[in-house]
């Protein structure tokens, strides 16, 4: 269940922001669609617990996000929430596994590598597990991305203009693929963009 | 995939900044090694070779030259006396051990030096195999010489005239070894050792032909130098001046000629300390501005960690880590191009004096060598490591 009442941001100087409230009750797929300037990258913070809830509610499952502490919500977002970032960024030091296995080790589960293997497996990245990710193309680099998201089998994964940078092909390849890892791992699933292209594909839209 | 990993992979990441960091903490470390390395090995062998003795006598010439030659047995000698200054000393009661030193010499580079059984005393040499000379030309080798020239009981061999090899051979006398001595780290080590007489005899075969009577050969007899430790402290105050003003020879005090010596020393010394501290300042430099040019390009990686659950605690052992490693591995790679240093080095004064130089075991300066490393990792890495401490991970991911 995701549950999100009442919210609102204010940076300091800039006029308060509202969002809209959500009620997801089961784990369908919901599109959050916005201009640039809209507020959708805040909204995602937000909800991830990057910025810190000043006003109104964020529930997931139970759990009350407002009132987690800072270190709280640092291992509730590791543990339980998956993000996909707009730009695909990795620790370059570290291979494609070895950045799956970081992102375990950080969210303080046991290193399972096979599993992060089969992860990176399914997602078509069985020839570049040893590869540094600045080698990968932009669409494997999106891969990557989901993958580390998924890995920790995530109760929300968060999809921030996750195809604003692809072309169309590879854009309903990474939408089919998100909603395809959230269905079987029984995960929310909320994509925010401005990218109209995918409206079509959700079910469930709300606008910023 | 841990911290740890994670900082010594980061490292390998940006080869040539980190391989520049750890360069340069290498040099001042080595540099700073070599040099208490050396000071240490100096004052070692010149501690043990000198404190066995509390004046010596020789020609006039250099007081310095004369304990070099001497004790330490690597200069040459400022010239001869006459036996007759050995026999004066010897009935001296202030004196309870005059020792006499005939050289000039040497067998494979190595010094023949004549003189008598209390030598050994002075530096508790102790026999390995065979026994102390007896008679005229039996010799008794130092542990190094006997390792180096592979020369066993028996066997026999012509000394070269000159301390350097290329003299010319007093191939009609040839000595015996008859005896070889324990390994006692001073000077007897590097010498072949031999009586007074045997001196004479070999060179005395050139000269006697020139001699009128043996008895005259007998009364013109030299030594080179004599090794004296008195009975107590009124020799050393009143023995030296009365020699040095009223005789043709001089006295030499080894303690107040090496400390003349190491006050030469000592500002060559610290100006190589002072150049391998400001080396290591400046790698602690090259070590921070690494550091914090990699927390640069690398806030976006960093904010990325917190969002997959590093702690801020984390961000910072992160960082802090890389500046120990920078710094330890510069350490490490300082302590192995000293050890390095000291080997190319050792071989010069072993060849030309049979000294060794190199000190392979750690010293107590290495250990705070090592603190000072870890001191000046920490302190290049802390400000970077406190910037990720306070990373704001909404505003870096938004900006990237």
């Amino acid at each position: 269940m995701l549950r999100i009442k009442n919210l609102q941001f204010h940076y300091p100087g800039k006029e308060p922001m509202h969002f809209p409230d959500i009620d997801l009750p089961t784990v369908d797929p919901l599109l959050v669609l916005g201009p640039s300037g809209s507020g959708k990258t805040t909204f995602l913070h937000l909800i991830a617990g990057l910025l810190r809830i000043q006003t109104g509610s964020i529930e997931l499952d139970a759990t009350a996000l407002q009132d987690l502490s800072p270190r709280k919500m640092d291992a509730y977002r590791a543990r339980h929430m998956g993000i996909v970032f707009q730009k695909a960024h990795f620790i370059q030091s570290l291979n494609c596994l070895e950045n799956m296995l970081l992102v375990q080790n950080l969210a303080g589960k046991p290193s399972r590598r096979q599993e992060a293997q089969a992860i990176l497996e399914s997602l078509g990245l069985k020839t570049k597990i040893r590869e540094k990710p600045h080698r990968l193309s932009e669409g494997e680099k999106q891969r990557l991305n989901i993958a580390l998201a998924i890995l920790n089998e995530p109760r929300l994964i968060l999809a921030d203009e996750p195809t604003s940078s692809l072309d169309d092909e590879n854009c309903h390849i990474v939408l089919d693929l998100l909603k395809h890892v959230s269905e079987k791992n029984q995960s929310h699933l909320l994509v925010i963009t401005h990218d109209q292209r995918v409206k079509e594909t959700f079910s469930q839209h709300i606008s910023l | 995939m841990n911290i740890v990993k994670l900082s010594i992979r980061n490292l390998i990441n940006q080869p040539l900044s980190s391989g520049l960091s750890i360069l340069l903490l290498s040099l001042g470390v080595g540099i700073f090694s070599v040099v208490i390395h050396l000071e240490y090995s100096l004052n070692s062998q010149i501690k043990r070779n000198t404190q066995a003795v509390d004046m010596v006598v020789g020609a006039k010439g250099s007081p310095l030259q004369l304990i070099l030659s001497a004790i330490m047995q690597v200069d040459d000698p400022t010239g001869n006396i006459p036996l007759d200054e050995l026999h004066a000393l010897q009935k001296n009661p202030m004196v309870q051990k005059a020792v006499p030193l005939s050289y000039g010499d040497s067998y494979e580079e190595f010094r023949i030096v004549g003189t008598d059984t209390s030598y050994l005393g002075l530096y508790q040499g102790q026999m390995a195999q065979g026994e102390v000379w007896q008679t005229s030309m039996e010799v008794v080798l130092g542990y190094e010489v006997a390792q180096k020239l592979d020369l066993k009981l028996g066997d026999t061999f012509t000394g070269n005239h000159g301390l350097v090899a290329g003299g010319d051979a007093h191939e009609d006398k040839a000595y015996q070894v008859v005896g070889i001595l324990e390994a006692s780290s001073s000077v007897l080590d590097q010498l072949i050792l031999t009586t007074t007489e045997s001196v004479w005899e070999v060179h005395e075969t050139h000269e006697e032909e020139e001699a009128d009577s043996l008895a005259e050969l007998a009364e013109d007899r030299m030594i080179t130098a004599v090794l004296v430790k008195f009975r107590g402290p009124r020799g050393l105050i009143m023995l030296p001046p009365m020699i040095n003003q009223k005789t043709s020879i001089q006295a030499a005090l080894p303690s107040y000629q090496m400390i003349r010596l190491f006050r030469v020393l000592g500002f060559g010394i610290t100006t190589l300390q002072g150049v391998a501290l400001a080396i290591a300042v400046v790698s602690a430099l090259s070590v921070f501005v690494s550091l914090y040019q990699a927390l640069r390009n690398r806030l976006y990686e960093l904010a990325l960690m917190r969002v997959y659950g590093a702690s801020p605690s984390q961000l910072f052992l992160l960082l802090l880590l890389e500046g120990i490693l920078l710094s330890m591995a510069g350490y490490i790679l300082g302590l192995v191009l000293s050890r390095l240093g000291m080997f190319a080095m050792s071989l010069w004064p072993q060849e030309g004096f049979h000294y060794h130089l190199s000190q392979w075991h750690p010293l107590p300066e290495e250990g705070l060598a090592l603190f000072a490393c870890l001191l000046l990792g920490i302190l290049a890495s802390l400000l970077p490591a406190l910037q990720a401490r306070k990373l704001s991970i909404s505003k870096i991911l938004r900006e990237a």
